[in-house]
């Protein structure tokens, strides 16, 4: 047993270094400015080792409010790891634009002590403190180039819709404490069979409210708008912060609090997912903008991950129900690497501020940069899911989950959207090494810091494609916590 | 007279705070819709908060002042978002937002 503070070391540290960067940032000259980088990515690496200090405690704390268990763990290191890449990734692009990076790394990490908490919840009103602690520092990044009309446009379109959504989720968290009496996830598992009508619209609520943070089809309207309008590497984060923070949200909701009556809206879980992936890939097919294009792909990507939730709900065997749990754990740290890479690529390309990141701006790519050009090659190929990279993994846990739950014919759409999703992802390394050059090319961003953060996600990529037992090994511990 | 009737107001409220964020197409105006939503949220937990004979104590009280909390922190970020795009634009109207397409 450890005493209510000691169990939220993680979330302590996290806000003492929030607070920390907000006020170091205040005294620094504007020549000094960079220093918050480093501040910041070494304060999240201790962040990082404090949740190691919590790993196996598994317990309530805070009268029943808050639960540390391996699970929570998991996300936050995963958070952790998306946290430090944003971080490293930002820097350079931000200054291209004489955007502050201060206030930056404070909104990001705002939104990380946001998904920290939302990952520990075990509490509906935690639950929806710790979403909207970490979606409003993201609409303030979506919208943070505030003298640029596109920023402009997708921050304010994430935020009404997101807002929009945050109504309906809190809505139906209303009425499920309404009907169960209760805000506890734990005891809210009857809320199915015993609710009536009115505990099938509660649900409905809570299932519309957690898929529209997800971006599922056909709840994703926000997501090409917001992912396209923000700076560059700030998209990769939006694409894979909050997801992860929604995938948390849904795991907690659906596997803590109505893991049970699984059998019950397995069907509605499976059915998202395949129009989620199919509807993503189908659109992502016609994009010609690069960034657009991803931001569809991850809608594509969160059609997988609910793949996965869809087989924890089928499956009856307890030993195979995790195994849902540890394909989602999996897909969306594996996920969270390659994708905020792939959007960094993109804003490399964008060091003139008036390009776009179009398709074109990579042809020829591998003849000017033969490096970043390998380097996209591989978050491409992982993203489509081809060995040896952890997307292949991914991919792979996920389908072998579905296949064991018994529901094969998911694992068949799963496997028709990835060769559908292989066009579009290969089509780019067609262009980065079948065409030539435009005339004036856009100026590649060749800043050492950037560089760094790339070669480290790329062999992050690469090493747990090669050697995956660790990462495995820790996603079974991780998903053993929740049942 | 009863839990019902208040469930009923807090229905009728989220429903016209919903068709007004659906039918409305000025920014600020959509803002206010949300949170005509998020009060009708409000009323229903403050409701089933007072009818609640199972449960002695205040969740869903305290989960109303929580919402409040988060209502205005929200409009906060939503005003500021309101103002920058206001600069840019000359315009609160959302459908003349269109320059994000492929």
């Amino acid at each position: 047993m450890v005493d209510d503070l000691s169990a939220i070391l993680p979330e302590l540290a996290l806000t003492a270094l929030v607070l920390a960067v907000l006020t170091i940032d205040l005294f620094l000259r504007r020549e000094d400015k960079w220093l918050l980088t480093p501040i910041t990515v070494i304060g999240l690496g201790f962040v990082g080792y404090t949740c190691w200090t919590v790993w196996g405690v598994n317990q309530t704390v805070f009268a029943g409010f808050y639960r540390v268990d391996d699970l929570s763990v998991f996300f936050k290191v995963a958070t952790v790891v998306i946290g430090i890449l944003a971080a490293l990734f930002a820097p350079s692009y931000l200054a291209q634009r004489k955007l502050p990076l201060g206030e930056f790394n404070v909104i990001l990490l705002f939104s990380l002590s946001g998904m920290f908490v939302l990952a520990s919840s075990s509490d509906l009103i935690t639950l929806f403190i710790g979403l909207e602690l970490m979606v409003m520092p993201a609409y303030l990044l979506a919208g943070f180039h505030k003298t640029d009309r596109y920023s402009n446009e997708g921050g304010l379109k994430y935020f009404l819709l997101g807002s929009f959504a945050s109504a309906i989720l809190l809505f139906g968290i209303s009425w499920t404490y309404g009907l169960t009496h209760s805000t506890r996830l734990s005891e809210i598992g009857g809320l199915l069979t015993d609710g009536g009508a009115a505990g099938l619209i509660a649900i409905a609520m809570l299932t519309v409210g957690s898929t529209f943070k997800a971006a599922a089809v056909p709840f994703h309207y926000w997501t090409p708008d917001a992912y396209q309008g923000a700076p560059t590497p700030l998209t990769g984060f939006l694409s894979v912060g909050p997801k992860l923070g929604a995938f948390a949200l849904l795991v907690r909701v659906f596997g803590d609090g109505l893991g049970l009556s699984g059998a019950d809206w397995y069907g509605v879980m499976a059915v998202l997912a395949v129009l989620t992936m199919t509807g993503g890939n189908i659109v992502a097919l016609a994009q010609t903008n690069v960034k657009r294009m991803l931001a569809y792909s991850s809608i594509a990507h969160t059609g997988y991950i609910l793949a996965g939730l869809a087989a924890f709900a089928h499956a009856t065997d307890p030993g195979v129900r995790t195994q849902g749990i540890e394909a989602i754990l999996f897909y969306v740290l594996g996920y969270g690497v390659m994708n905020i890479a792939a959007f960094s690529v993109v804003g490399m390309l964008q060091r003139d501020p008036r390009r776009f990141g179009g398709l074109s701006a990579f042809a020829g790519l591998a003849g000017r940069a033969p490096v970043l050009a390998a380097a996209m090659a591989v978050l491409l190929l992982s993203l489509t899911g081809i060995p040896p990279t952890v997307g292949f993994f991914a991919k792979l846990y996920v389908l072998v989950a579905t296949v064991d739950a018994g529901v094969a014919w998911l694992a068949v759409a799963i496997a028709l959207n990835a060769a559908l999703a292989a066009f579009y992802y290969l089509r780019v390394i067609v262009y980065m090494y079948m065409r030539e050059p435009e005339a004036d090319p856009a100026p590649i961003d060749r800043s050492p810091l950037t560089a760094f953060a790339l070669a480290l996600s790329v062999a992050g990529i690469l090493l747990l494609g090669l050697f995956p037992d660790p990462i495995i090994s820790f996603v079974r511990a991780s998903a053993a916590g929740l049942l | 007279m009863g839990l019902q009737a208040y469930l009923i107001v807090s229905a009728m409220l989220f429903g016209i705070g919903m068709f007004g964020f659906l039918a409305r197409r000025n920014a600020i105006l959509m803002l206010i819709s949300i949170e005509l939503m998020l009060n009708a949220v409000n009323l229903s937990l403050v409701a089933f908060n007072a009818y609640d004979y199972y449960s002695p104590n205040d969740t869903g009280a305290i989960f109303a002042l929580l919402v409040m909390a988060v209502a205005a922190a929200e409009a906060t970020v939503g005003l500021a978002l309101v103002i920058a795009i206001i600069r840019t634009r000359q315009t609160p109207e959302v459908d003349e937002y269109s320059d994000l397409k492929e």
